[in-house]
């Protein structure tokens, strides 16, 4: 997988890095089992500090996508078709307060958000068509 | 590194205490404490005229400070000679004899470091494509900043410091100098601090951040840490007027326009609204909006003036 990071963005370059990781494993671009590119090289290649790559790994790690052995290398832990709830949970929980937060910004009280949520977790069929 | 006299986890790289500096009436530094750890990169980031040149320029001792202690590698740099081979340092002028060839100048740094990498030295001025015959004087100001660093990192400091690195230099000079600096970081693990105007570069170098402002360090935490504890809120509050905002709020900026106000606030995006509530004590406001911000604009919004 091709990395790349952009220092004017908000999210720190770390988070920019797990980010990456996390949706190159949803997308399944990158499998259990693929190598990942060493702290340095990923330093040299993205022309950043190789302790921020260290973070992101150590972030990686803790949430299970990658593991490292030790004088072989990095690689990715998991499947995107696997089970990859306990990662992907923590991305949903933050876009889901951005949600809420939004709801109460515009005013929109609970039932209604809920509402929504439910209509677009499954379209009602007037709407939708036969797709379930 | 075992088998060395020097204690493990010991003194940092750098460590400047209560430091003040003043040039006849005027304060360069007003009371700056901040530490380098070993292995550390320090971005130190201010506007022209905060004092960022004068404080780098205390380590290879070529500034004492009026009062406030330096220290080196635990040492005092004035006092203790061998500390200062420990050092690289590039100041934020080209300041070498224009008539000399590169070549002298690696010669001359060879026998002044007993620790000179001849093999390094040769390495990256290649890598930077840099003729060795040629004069100071005929290189381009990039090419000077390059040889510059090819001078302060090949007899592996343990502590770098870097006056504006890339100062003047086009987009490709910059990359192939923070691409020295990036492999000699993960190579060596050196201590690096350096000062810079390009916030994207301290981004991706400096895993500490402090701000310069006027002499005083405003700020000093890790890079990640800054980025995520602040953030913009747009709020519409009819009773309160700028200053009262200014005066409850850690903001960095606060501007109004009638009802309507637009604050950068030192606090987590999601936090803001919490925030607000506790400290406008229960006073009507409507949060409309709120927006994560990039170091340039906490920069900005913090070296700005006001509130």
């Amino acid at each position: 997988m091709l990395f790349r990071v952009n220092p004017s963005d908000s999210a720190p370059i770390y988070r920019q890095i797990v980010r990456q990781v996390r949706d190159a494993v949803a997308s399944g671009k990158l499998r259990r089992g693929d190598k990942l590119p060493s702290h340095r090289e990923l330093a040299r290649e993205l022309v950043i500090n190789h302790l921020t790559v260290k973070q992101a790994y150590d972030a990686l790690e803790g949430e299970g996508l990658i593991r490292t052995e030790r004088g072989v290398g990095t690689f990715a832990a998991r499947d995107g078709s696997g089970n990859l709830r306990a990662a992907g949970l923590t991305d949903l929980r933050v876009a889901v307060r951005e949600l809420v937060v939004h709801a109460r910004l515009l005013g929109v009280p609970r039932a209604e958000l809920l509402r929504l949520v439910r209509e677009a977790w499954s379209p009602e069929p007037a709407s939708a068509g036969r797709e379930r | 590194m075992t088998g060395t006299t020097q204690p493990m986890g010991a003194a940092p790289a750098a460590s400047f205490r209560d430091v003040t500096r003043r040039f006849g009436r005027v304060e360069a530094l007003r009371g700056v404490t901040l530490d380098v750890p070993l292995g550390c990169v320090f971005g130190l980031v201010g506007r022209n005229g905060a004092g960022k040149s004068t404080l780098l320029r205390m380590v290879p001792a070529l500034l004492h400070p009026t009062t406030g202690t330096v220290r080196v590698l635990g040492e005092d740099p004035w006092k203790d000679d061998a500390v200062r081979r420990d050092l690289g340092y590039l100041s934020d002028s080209d300041d070498h004899p224009p008539r000399l060839r590169v070549r002298d100048l690696t010669d001359l740094f060879a026998e002044l470091y007993p620790r000179w990498d001849e093999a390094l030295a040769a390495r990256l001025l290649d890598q930077l494509e840099i003729d060795r015959a040629r004069r100071i004087g005929s290189l381009s100001k990039g090419q000077k900043r390059q040889v510059g660093l090819v001078l302060a990192v090949s007899h592996h400091p343990r502590l770098l410091v870097l006056d504006e690195p890339a100062g003047g230099l086009d987009a490709v000079a910059r990359r192939r100098l923070l691409e020295v600096v990036v492999d000699l970081l993960a190579s060596e693990g050196t201590a690096v601090l350096f000062a810079s105007h390009q916030l994207a570069d301290v981004e991706r170098l400096a895993t500490r951040v402090g701000i310069l402002h006027r002499g005083r360090l405003l700020a000093d935490r890790p890079t990640h840490e800054l980025k995520e504890n602040a953030c913009r809120v747009a709020v519409r509050a009819s009773g309160l007027e700028r200053a009262d905002l200014a005066a409850l709020l850690p903001a960095l900026r606060v501007a109004s326009e009638d009802a309507r106000h637009r604050l950068t606030l030192l606090c987590r995006p999601e936090a803001a609204k919490a925030l607000l509530e506790e400290r406008l004590g229960g006073r009507a406001f409507q949060l409309e909006d709120v927006q994560p911000v990039n170091l340039e604009e906490i920069f900005v919004d913090w070296t700005g003036e006001e509130p």
